[in-house]
């Protein structure tokens, strides 16, 4: 690329250029009726210049005015370093060349099959109390080409298919809603292949459940959670805590922590895109850096943070592979890619055992995270009493909360059933959503907040 | 690119909308108190939607140069979709008027150096202070309606964004603020210092059910995700919202005065026409208790018989619905007034987790932020940790302490309000 030597040689310590192209579709159907089908095409530019250890960022969506962006990254980034105050080099800067296609496009799919599938949905459904169901799945297909002034040529395309399964049903004066989102990165046989008759029976068995489910009770109680709430919960608690820049800015909990233990020794987590199939799934981040995975918590000791370039060469440290940028408009920030936790040495009903009254809270509805003062909030889909080691009553919908370092140390036992959620997350951060991901086995808290049922 | 020729090929397939935002925006933000980047770019969105009868198909694209290709594959999107209940409807010519307080030139206007002059007030905390981040933008927006009845419609509009995040190594403290013209970015740091200070050597509490101030920020969340959908036609028509059937009947307390104006002026989500050309007005959807109103797009107003409330939010889908400037008539009481009526119970700033709430029952079991105990009419000490638990729609029935301040964030123009008996989680 000839403008990102020509930028070299006016001054500019380093220079990249990414262009993103995205194909979307997305059909939503609500009661048996489409409600909307869409398809949108987008292409765009971006241009990054780093001067002084100043940033100047430009993006466009017309090729022919790819001159003038550079120009304009150049010109923010040398205004920029007017002000700087503190200088540094960008290190470790990556040097790699591949293409890499996944087959399966589901671009490549006739709209008139993807609304089949869509509807042959509908005919599952046979629960006398439902009053409103949706079926909604979209599409993506992202292309994306790296460009560096270290020589990188990369070429990297994605698919992913979501899709949500919505029931509403009411029973006297009772409304209550069941859903299952899920989301991959995969081709679109991978999609045809989703037993879509267990998914709708068991939201109809959870309907069902929720008439008679009862509040949670209130107050500090032992937590039994699942897969994919725990996967959850190690990517809201831990993992944003893990990302460098909230280091640098000195607000995560484990600022000052690494070396040291922070969570019981039997506790491993990892955060790597390598899952296959998983939403957070990729080869390379958006700044050409080769995601091979990053031990997080080695036998409860914080052993790494989560980097873009920037965050790694402030720190000293080696880039992750975690500069990720939602779309070609967005700066690349840490962010995680896939949180796995591996798995322990107890069966899934061991956890149960000794709980006189606790909760087994399944699935999760989200999840937020204070990193500052490490106070976090979930929302489970689906919940239990414990009593006397014993699964009970159903529950309404549970929230619960804590605090992440008391919280880590409160962890009594891992099981070994290990599984990927396929939840089809997107994780919002400073305005930027990406698909993340993750793995885990059913996992034993010995006292959390919980705050009843909402 | 020609919108006449957009709409000229379109209409072979039926009738033809047009939506096409143009946008500049410059940011720059800081990494404690220092330069960290500057962003600039051009934005473009073309979106087409083709009707005809009770089906319509909708794409999209940034490539201007393939508005052929979006036409054609809207139109296939048409053929292959199913028949609404009601025939695709289309504005028709009507005259709209320009709303005061969109654009600012000043701010369209501002070169990066402003950007940068103004950051760099941002981040001037006292020295004690760290500022972990700060970022100051600005926007300039374009949109294009036309259609194939004759409507051809323009608005430009700008905003100006400030954030700023403090900290005094322990205790984290932010605040931000958006207008359509400038603001004052040194307020927006002030009070972010004021709060970080305010929160030191916070305490943990136990449980008690007490009295709660939410502050503007956490009654904006828990409207938004709680009573806008409950209020917003197609909701109701789907039976999803709590308040089915129960227009014309008192549903909040009688100090409840509830309304969507997108005529605001200077209101944030202000226009003169909305996501389907059609003119903004002023609706009254609760007054003194009483619900009057839903609001409505073209498709939901026919399916109801009634006028739309000009509260599209596109046409990329039907119905589709938002509000726009969702105003709560402000009360009587200042802030410390609320305060002093309270023998024990929690100011709250900000709700945590307002995705957690559950949006069809209204129960709300969400962490608190920026949270303060308060004893005998006084704030007493910052809370380290908080959650509260109780039922929106209940809250509102009762609610009779209502701020006299009222601040808009994102869609919502609210003031302070005390909800009583809510169980307060330490």
């Amino acid at each position: 690329m000839h403008l990102i030597k020509k930028y070299e040689n006016k001054g500019a310590e380093f220079v990249d250029l990414r262009v993103t192209e995205l194909n979307f579709e997305s059909i939503s159907t609500d009661d048996g009726k489409i409600s909307s089908i869409q398809s949108s095409f987008s292409k765009e530019f971006s241009v990054r210049v780093f001067i002084n250890g100043s940033w100047g960022f430009s993006y466009c969506h017309k090729e022919k005015d790819l001159k003038r962006c550079f120009e304009k990254a150049f010109k923010l980034a040398k205004t920029g370093s007017k002000y700087k105050r503190d200088v540094f080099n960008l290190s470790n800067i990556p040097r790699d060349k591949g293409k890499f296609s996944s087959k399966g496009s589901p671009m490549d799919v006739e709209l008139e099959d993807k609304l089949k599938v869509v509807f042959d949905v509908y005919k599952e459904f046979n629960l006398k109390e439902i009053v409103n169901k949706m079926v909604e799945v979209s599409f993506t297909q992202k292309k994306q080409e790296y460009f560096n002034s270290n020589g990188s040529n990369l070429f990297e395309q994605r698919n992913y298919f979501n899709f949500l399964i919505s029931i509403t049903g009411k029973k006297g004066d009772k409304i209550r809603r069941a859903y299952e989102r899920i989301g991959k990165c995969a081709p679109y046989r991978v999609f045809l292949k989703t037993k879509f008759s267990d998914i709708v029976s068991s939201l109809q068995e959870r309907l069902k459940l929720l008439f008679v489910a009862k509040k949670a009770p209130v107050g500090k109680l032992p937590l039994v959670i699942d897969n994919t709430l725990a996967q959850v919960f190690f990517h809201e608690a831990v993992g944003h805590a893990c990302e460098a820049d909230s280091i640098i800015e000195k607000s995560s909990v484990f600022v000052g922590k690494l070396g040291e233990k922070v969570a019981p020794g039997f506790l491993t987590l990892r955060d790597t895109p390598k899952v296959k199939h998983e939403h957070g799934f990729y080869r390379y981040d958006d700044e050409g850096v080769k995601g091979k995975g990053t031990v997080l918590i080695k036998n409860g000791v914080l052993v790494n943070y989560l980097h873009s370039l920037e965050t790694a060469s402030k720190l000293n440290m080696k880039p992750t592979g975690n500069g990720r940028a939602e779309n070609g408009s967005a700066f690349p920030i840490p962010r995680m890619s896939n949180t796995v936790l591996d798995n322990g040495d107890y069966k899934v009903e061991e956890l149960f055992e000794g709980i006189k009254k606790g909760i087994y809270a399944k699935n999760s509805s989200g999840g937020v995270v204070e990193p500052t003062t490490g106070n976090f909030l979930f929302n489970t889909r689906e919940a239990y009493l414990i009593e006397n080691g014993e699964v009970t009553k159903p529950l309404l919908d549970v929230s619960f909360g804590g605090n992440i370092l008391p919280t880590l140390m409160k962890i009594e036992k891992i099981a070994n059933d290990q599984k990927p959620s396929f939840g089809g997350w997107r994780c919002g951060k400073q305005g930027q959503m990406v698909p993340v991901g993750g793995a885990s086995p059913h996992v034993m808290i010995s006292e959390a907040i919980v705050g009843g049922s909402r | 690119m020609e919108v006449d020729k957009i709409l000229k090929f379109g209409q072979r397939f039926g009738d033809v909308t047009i939506c096409l935002t143009k946008s500049n925006q410059t940011t720059v933000s800081f990494t404690n108190k220092d330069v960290g980047n500057a962003i600039n770019g051009d934005s473009v969105f073309l979106e087409i939607r083709i009707s005809k009868g009770k089906r319509f198909g909708y794409s999209t694209t940034n490539d201007l140069t393939k508005w052929k290709d979006v036409v054609l594959k809207a139109a296939k999107i048409m053929k292959l979709s199913k028949d609404l209940d009601l025939d695709i409807p289309l504005v028709q010519n009507k005259k709209v008027k320009p709303v005061e307080g969109l654009y600012y030139k000043k701010v369209e206007k501002l070169s990066v150096e402003d950007l940068f002059s103004f950051a760099k007030a941002l981040v001037s905390a006292p020295e004690k202070l760290n500022v972990p981040k700060a970022e100051v933008s600005k926007e300039c927006e374009e949109t294009l309606f036309a259609n194939s009845n004759g409507v051809f419609l323009k608005e430009k509009q700008t905003t100006f964004s400030s954030f700023v995040e403090v900290s005094d190594g322990n205790i984290n403290a932010v605040d931000y603020h958006t207008t359509n013209g400038l603001h004052d970015v040194d307020k927006v740091l002030k009070s972010a210092v004021n709060l970080c200070l305010e929160k030191r050597n916070p305490k943990k509490i136990s449980n008690f059910k007490g009295d709660v101030v939410f502050d503007y920020f956490a009654i904006k969340d828990l409207l938004e995700t709680v009573l806008i959908p409950a209020v917003s036609a197609d909701e109701v028509q789907a039976k999803r919202s709590k308040l089915f059937g129960m227009l014309g009947k008192k549903v909040f307390s009688e100090n409840l005065t509830i309304y969507d104006n997108g005529r605001l002026k200077n209101g944030l989500f202000s226009s003169s026409f909305d996501g389907e050309g059609v003119p903004t007005r002023k609706t009254i959807i609760v007054e003194n208790g009483v619900l009057k109103s839903f609001i409505y797009d073209l498709f939901s107003a026919a399916k109801d018989g009634v006028e739309s409330t000009g509260n599209s939010n596109g046409i990329n889908r039907l119905p589709n619905i938002t509000p726009t400037n969702f105003v709560v008539k402000k009360g009587d009481f200042s802030k410390d007034e609320l305060i002093s009526c309270i023998k024990k119970g929690i100011y709250a700033r900000e709700i945590f987790g307002d995705h957690l709430i559950n949006r069809t029952t209204g129960d709300c079991s969400v962490g608190v932020e920026d949270v303060f105990y308060i004893e005998n009419g006084e704030i007493k000490y910052p809370i380290k940790q908080a959650m509260v638990n109780f039922n929106l729609f209940d809250a509102l029935k009762y609610v009779s302490k209502i701020g006299k301040v009222i601040r808009q964030e994102s869609n919502v123009s609210a003031p302070p309000m005390v909800f009583e008996g809510v169980q307060v989680i330490g």
